[in-house]
């Protein structure tokens, strides 16, 4: 046996006065009585007086002592077996998997962990920390109970994933220099590919039964009235599976679409279909029926009415331009050819009197560029700035500039790319609110119309000077950071789910935390997303690594000195109800 | 209040009177016996037998039927009033009540030109006021029983009796006056008295606290007379058992009292 705070042991010497204020305390009342030889009739007939009414105060007087010693044993706070003065850091995982079960597993692991706690009985210290997408401590090293339990009264499980870098922070916990952590790590066990950690305790708590799950989803505007709806589905059924889908409203409940998909055992499957009549806003994807985790039989999705870029093309040569931005509006609706009033401009040769364009093949001069000279050489282009949005998609290495002009950019651009003579080859400028992309070289050299990076740029450049991303995505994995597409200032961001809205910090980007219907307002334009849980490891993910027992299990329930303080109220208890009818019957 | 306070000799003055309309007045030196002798009061007749006083043969009766028949007449004397009263440590608080009742008694047999006398009883027998007659004894009377205090260790009922007998030689009325819980018990010293010819009268005083067990719990009681001690544990059912045996042994007095033609009395004091 080992003693936490042996020093207490000395208060065993108060029970030498105890003893003399016990029998002070026990000696009984004096009482003259006149009829004293009837009394002594009444005892003699009273048997059991003889050995037991002797004792009794003796045995009275054992049991206070006893109670007595059981409370300095407890305040000296005992431990039975080999003694481990390690911390204690118990972490819950709180992520989207530990929602499911008939008894939510959150529910069993703070059981679980509330019964470790009250094990320790202020014999170690402990903290408390929770893990999802991040690790979050609750409570910090305490070797008091209560501030333990009130913080995990507060452990909730959410809609995120389980990230596997927010283990590493725990492991490297648990490895760092002079570490005297023991980590024990309450999960459900789903947690996908990710990997245990060295140094860390997993204690794997309720029971994983048949779950299918939507891992993926996608509603998308084709064109017209038809909407493109795609999902894919996973299962942990042994057993091949018929699932019944909706596709409905959720403030209507309006079904727009009811559909099945067979799933093979233990298998995942996806099918798109063509929906047609769905209003813009959200829309949510359903599994028709019940299964161990619910958080991931709805995906939210939002449908944005596609709004393209109106581009008016200025050029002596506006064929390939025009198949190009053509191409686009069939593909991603992310242009439109106009003649008048256009919002970006594709120029050759010219500067438009338009706020926003592209120009190609710069000449003559122009506020955008000045000292137009003789043609440059050919040759790969010097990257000025590697990760700039204009050449992301790009491979400067294959591209040659072709017809490219010796020039200078104005003061404030910024040089994407440039001759090894210095002269800027792909630029930005903004001149009095007005913003161009400059494309120093001739397309119609080198056949540069016919090359794959002549859209390539048309796009980036378009989508860099609108801020106008083609689409936003109808539906984010909890845990994402969504950046919001287009300029201007983002107003109201807004999440719906379940009849509960609640107001988000209006910034960009949004950080996607719990499942539900987005709204976001930003340059007056509004956007809708959904937030879904769509991680394969939470919903059909199993186990890896090893079944999660522990090697030495902590105390739980009750501590020795808990039950010791326990045994010693009782027996005072006991004694004291003994001691009053004793003394007055 | 005193014995010889005027308050109370008023209270017994006006007991007397109550007394004396009780008995319709025969108490003024003519206390009636069921002997006959040579008093003034006819009794009866009887046959003449030889020996007799032929004084007392009826003529006219004789000359009516021929039948010699004698006159009875009732005889008058002075009674002697015994007072035995209960002065062990027992009697406590009970004792001045105890007192109170002697000096009743013993004012209106003073008052009636009876004799008095008074004796107390503990482990052995004192005389507190000894024979005293006439009214103009009372004040002597009461005095010396107002200085009658408790005396003695364990109260020996029987041998206080065999010393009075001894020390009695005329028969009287005896009035005892006692809580009667006598260890060796009542019956031998009534048994005793009533073998003597003595009309016996048990007067019992009892407080409350010698009726019920108020007390609970853990005590040691100590006998207020021989100081003996125990520790016990009083608890409802001792409690009952307790009043069930002070129950018993009063009743066993009052059939004892009874069997022997006794009168008896309980008299209740309220501390």
């Amino acid at each position: 046996m080992n003693w936490g705070a042996p020093a207490f042991l000395w208060s065993t010497l108060v029970l030498v006065p105890l003893v003399a204020v016990y029998f002070i305390r026990t000696r009984p009342r004096r009482q003259v009585v006149t009829v004293f030889f009837l009394w002594e009739k009444i005892l003699d007939q009273k048997t059991s007086r003889s050995l037991f009414q002797r004792l009794r105060n003796l045995l009275s007087l054992l049991l206070v002592a006893l109670a007595f010693l059981g409370a300095i044993f407890a305040l000296a706070r005992p431990t039975v077996g080999e003694k481990d003065d390690r911390d204690l850091l118990i972490v819950i995982d709180r992520s989207a998997s530990m929602n499911g079960g008939k008894t939510s597993r959150i529910e069993l692991a703070k059981k679980k962990a509330e019964s470790w706690i009250s094990g320790l009985g202020g014999t170690r210290r402990a903290a408390l920390a929770t893990i999802d997408t991040e690790l979050r401590y609750l409570e910090h090293l305490t070797d008091q109970g209560k501030p333990l339990k009130e913080a995990l009264k507060r452990v909730e499980g959410s809609d995120l994933p389980l990230r596997s870098d927010a283990l590493e922070e725990l492991s490297l916990l648990a490895s760092g220099e002079g570490a005297n952590v023991r980590i024990l790590w309450l999960t459900d066990g789903k947690h996908g590919e990710v990997e245990l950690p060295e140094g860390i305790e997993r204690v794997l708590v309720g029971e994983v039964t048949d779950n299918f799950a939507i891992t993926a989803a996608d509603l998308r505007w084709q064109s017209g009235d038809e909407v493109r709806l795609f999902v894919s589905l996973a299962s942990t059924s042994e057993e091949e599976k018929e699932v019944d889908l909706e596709l409905v409203h959720p403030e209507t409940s309006e079904v727009a679409r009811y559909f099945t998909m067979k799933l093979p055992p233990g298998g995942q499957v996806s099918e798109s279909m063509v929906v047609e009549g769905l209003r813009p806003g959200g829309w949510e994807v359903r599994i028709v029926g019940e299964d161990d985790l619910m958080a991931d039989n709805v995906v939210p999705l939002g449908l944005t009415i596609p709004r393209a870029t109106r581009v008016e093309v200025v050029s002596e040569t506006p064929f390939f331009f025009e198949r190009v931005l053509e191409a686009f509006a069939r593909a991603d609706s992310l242009f439109e050819m106009v003649e008048d009033g256009p919002e970006m401009v594709l120029a050759q040769g010219v500067v438009p009197d338009a706020e926003v364009s592209i120009i190609f093949t710069p000449s003559g001069e122009s506020e955008y560029w000045t000292q137009v000279g003789d043609e440059l050489s050919v040759g790969s282009p010097e990257v000025k700035i590697e990760d700039h949005v204009l050449v992301e998609r790009l491979d400067p290495g294959l591209l040659s500039f072709a017809g490219a002009r010796k020039l200078e950019a104005p003061r404030g651009a910024v040089v994407v790319l440039a001759h090894p003579d210095g002269s800027p080859l792909l630029y930005t400028v903004q001149k009095d609110g007005r913003r161009a992309v400059v494309v120093n070289l001739d397309p119609a050299k080198d056949d540069f119309f016919l090359s794959p990076w002549f859209p390539v740029m048309i796009h980036d450049a378009s989508v860099f000077l609108t801020g106008r991303e083609n689409r936003l995505r109808s539906v984010f994995a909890t845990g994402e950071v969504v950046g919001l597409p287009g300029r201007g200032e983002v107003g109201r961001v807004r999440r719906q789910y379940g009849g509960v809205g609640e107001d988000l910090s209006g910034e960009s980007p949004v950080l996607v935390k719990n499942v539900g219907h987005y709204e976001v307002e930003k340059g007056g334009e509004v956007s809708y997303f959904g937030g879904g849980l769509l991680s394969p490891g939470e919903s059909v993910g199993g186990l890896k690594g090893d079944e999660g027992g522990l090697e030495i299990e902590p105390a739980k329930g009750w501590s020795l000195a808990g039950w010791l303080l326990f045994m010693a109220v009782l027996v005072v208890v006991v004694e004291e109800g003994l001691y009053q009818r004793r003394k007055v019957g | 209040m005193s014995l010889t306070d005027p308050a109370f000799i008023k209270q017994l003055d006006a007991l007397n009177l109550l007394a004396r309309r009780v008995l319709k007045g025969s108490l003024q030196a003519d206390r009636r016996t069921e002997r006959r002798g040579t008093g003034i009061t006819f009794a009866d007749y009887a046959q003449y037998q030889f020996g007799d006083d032929y004084r007392a043969i009826d003529w006219k009766i004789y000359a009516r039927t021929e039948e010699l028949l004698i006159k009875l007449f009732e005889v008058e004397e002075d009674t002697t009033v015994y007072l035995l009263l209960d002065c062990s440590r027992s009697m406590g608080g009970k004792l001045d009540y105890a007192k109170r009742l002697a000096a009743a008694l013993g004012y209106i047999g003073l008052n009636g030109l009876d004799r008095v006398v008074v004796h107390g009883m503990a482990d052995q027998l004192t005389t507190i006021v000894d024979s005293v007659r006439g009214r103009g004894q009372a004040f002597r009377f009461l005095r010396s029983l107002e200085e009658a205090d408790v005396y003695g260790e364990d109260t020996d009922f029987s041998a206080c009796v065999r010393s009075f007998e001894a020390r009695t030689r005329k028969r009287g009325v005896v009035l005892v006056v006692s809580d009667f819980f006598f260890r060796e018990g009542y019956e031998e010293g009534l048994k005793l008295l009533q073998w003597r010819g003595h009309d016996v009268f048990c007067l019992q005083t009892m407080a409350q606290d010698d009726l019920k067990c108020p007390w609970l719990g853990d005590l040691e009681i100590e006998c207020v007379e021989s100081g003996q001690k125990e520790r016990i544990t009083v608890r409802e059912r001792e409690a009952k058992r307790y009043e069930e045996a002070v129950e018993r042994w009063n009743e066993g007095l009052r059939t004892e009292c009874a069997k022997r033609g006794d009168g008896e009395y309980d008299i209740g004091c309220s501390f």
